[in-house]
């Protein structure tokens, strides 16, 4: 089973584009934590905890309480557990980057581009840039972790200088980058450029992939041809609608992370953490989100989440579409490429 | 990261970033080239010293240093550590769980000055 917890409604950047909503003061008090965390333990199989928010490191001290409390369960039922956590990379002190190593937290660091890119893309809630601090962090985790995972939302204005944003990334030691496009932009201006863009990432992404240094470069990716030969690492799959859970700070439960926002949705949550999980209803919202995603042509690449996110949903599967396109487009060819050659090399 | 995987790194990226459409035929041949099995060692010192540049009429010459105008420290041997005062309990582990009440958001505004 796999629990997130919302640690809090509070972010000490203010990112345009952020799908959280408004930032407001409430943080996940210990109980509630608790509750979830024997929601996970009561549970058979392997278990994943992870911590959302806003900002989790603001309430960094929970977090690593639970995480021992987490860990003494398992290791009373001799299961298997993992963490993740994803985080604006502002609060990484040698403090925090010891506690991720010691508890092997896989750790998604979200990052738009240069820092002159990201100080504009990802500010300070006082205007200032973030680009600075976040880079140095960045870069510190990579050197010091092994489960780093970068998060990057690419907007029309953030996409022309992806490449180099990229390129400094790998050259750090990145291996898992994961790029998703702001589904609620204007893209008419930059199609062009932005679908050139594209092909050379995806030719990037697969073609180190044949190498012993890959760059797992999502969405391009799943479409390296021969997966068996060169297994793609990284976080698990997304379980919407199955065994998966996010508990907001108030208790509320969702099937998504994504979908907790400020937590005033009610037709979006499946339970509270007192109460029990509505299994029917997580269901019922995993339906609607796969009719969303036909009805909008995404196919492979589209979140169940997108078509029940608030606001114009048709732009964002539009969107979410188009960008499925384009992958498809410029990643299918390279993969054919590498195949012949593959094949010639192997003769 | 090692030294040996940076050194591979660097080569890789200055091929997958080096801007134009790269062929995967091309790629992989100039890839296996340099495996990681043959990934060059860093060159080694030359065993014979470099022939000195020709000097220049008027340029400097700087003189070889002197022999014997270092004095390199001698340890002592018979000095043995000295223990003082008890024994020190081993270091607790440590523990991420102190926080002040209330983190300071880094980047928001500072409180007004008085």
């Amino acid at each position: 089973m796999k629990v997130c917890l919302v640690l809090t409604h509070q972010c000490n950047l203010a990112c345009s584009y952020c799908y959280a909503g408004e930032k407001f003061n409430r943080h996940m008090d210990e109980r509630t934590a608790m509750e979830g965390l024997k929601m996970l333990l009561s549970d058979s199989g392997p278990m994943e905890l992870s911590f959302f928010g806003g900002e989790p490191f603001l309430r960094f001290a929970l977090m690593a309480k639970v995480c021992r409390w987490a860990r003494g369960g398992a290791e009373r039922s001799g299961r298997q557990l993992s963490f993740q956590v994803t985080t604006n990379a502002t609060i990484l002190e040698d403090k925090q980057l010891r506690f991720l190593k010691e508890y092997q937290v896989w750790t998604a660091l979200s990052l738009d581009g240069p820092d002159n890119v990201q100080d504009v893309a990802r500010p300070f809630v006082n205007g200032r840039g973030s680009g600075k601090l976040v880079w140095r962090n960045v870069e510190k985790a990579l050197e010091t972790l092994e489960r780093v995972h970068i998060l990057m939302v690419v907007t029309p204005t953030t996409i022309t200088s992806l490449l180099p944003a990229v390129e400094r990334l790998y050259r750090a030691g990145a291996s898992r980058i994961s790029l998703l496009p702001d589904l609620e932009a204007d893209w008419s201006t930059v199609e062009g450029e932005a679908q050139a863009i594209w092909a050379q990432l995806a030719r990037i992404s697969l073609l180190s992939m044949c190498t012993d240094q890959p760059l797992y470069l999502a969405p391009f990716s799943s479409y390296f041809p021969a997966n068996e030969v060169y297994p793609a690492e990284g976080q698990g799959q997304c379980d919407f609608g199955g065994r998966q859970v996010t508990i907001a700070p108030s208790g509320n439960l969702y099937p998504c992370a994504r979908l907790v926002g400020t937590d005033r949705r009610p037709e979006v949550r499946i339970g509270h953490v007192k109460m029990g999980w509505e299994k029917s209803k997580a269901e019922a919202l995993k339906q609607a989100g796969d009719e969303g995603l036909r009805q909008g042509g995404c196919g492979k690449g589209g979140c169940q989440c997108i078509p029940l996110m608030p606001g114009d949903t048709k732009v964002q599967l539009d969107h979410s579409a188009r960008f499925a396109h384009w992958t498809r487009d410029a990643a299918l060819p390279v993969s054919r490429e590498i195949e012949e050659a593959l094949g010639v090399l192997a003769l | 990261m090692s030294d040996g995987q940076r050194t591979r790194r660097r080569f890789l990226a200055d091929l997958l970033f080096l801007g134009g459409a790269l062929s995967a035929g091309a790629f992989l041949t100039q890839t296996e080239a340099q495996a990681p099995g043959t990934t060059p060692t860093p060159a080694s010192t030359p065993v014979t010293p470099p022939t000195n540049p020709p000097v220049v009429r008027g340029q400097y010459v700087a003189s070889p240093s002197p022999d014997g105008d270092v004095a390199v420290p001698q340890a002592s041997s018979t000095c043995a550590p000295v223990v003082k005062g008890e024994p020190q309990p081993p270091t607790p582990p440590e523990s991420f769980e102190s926080q002040p009440k209330e983190v300071p958001l880094a980047g928001s505004p500072s409180p007004p000055r008085k």
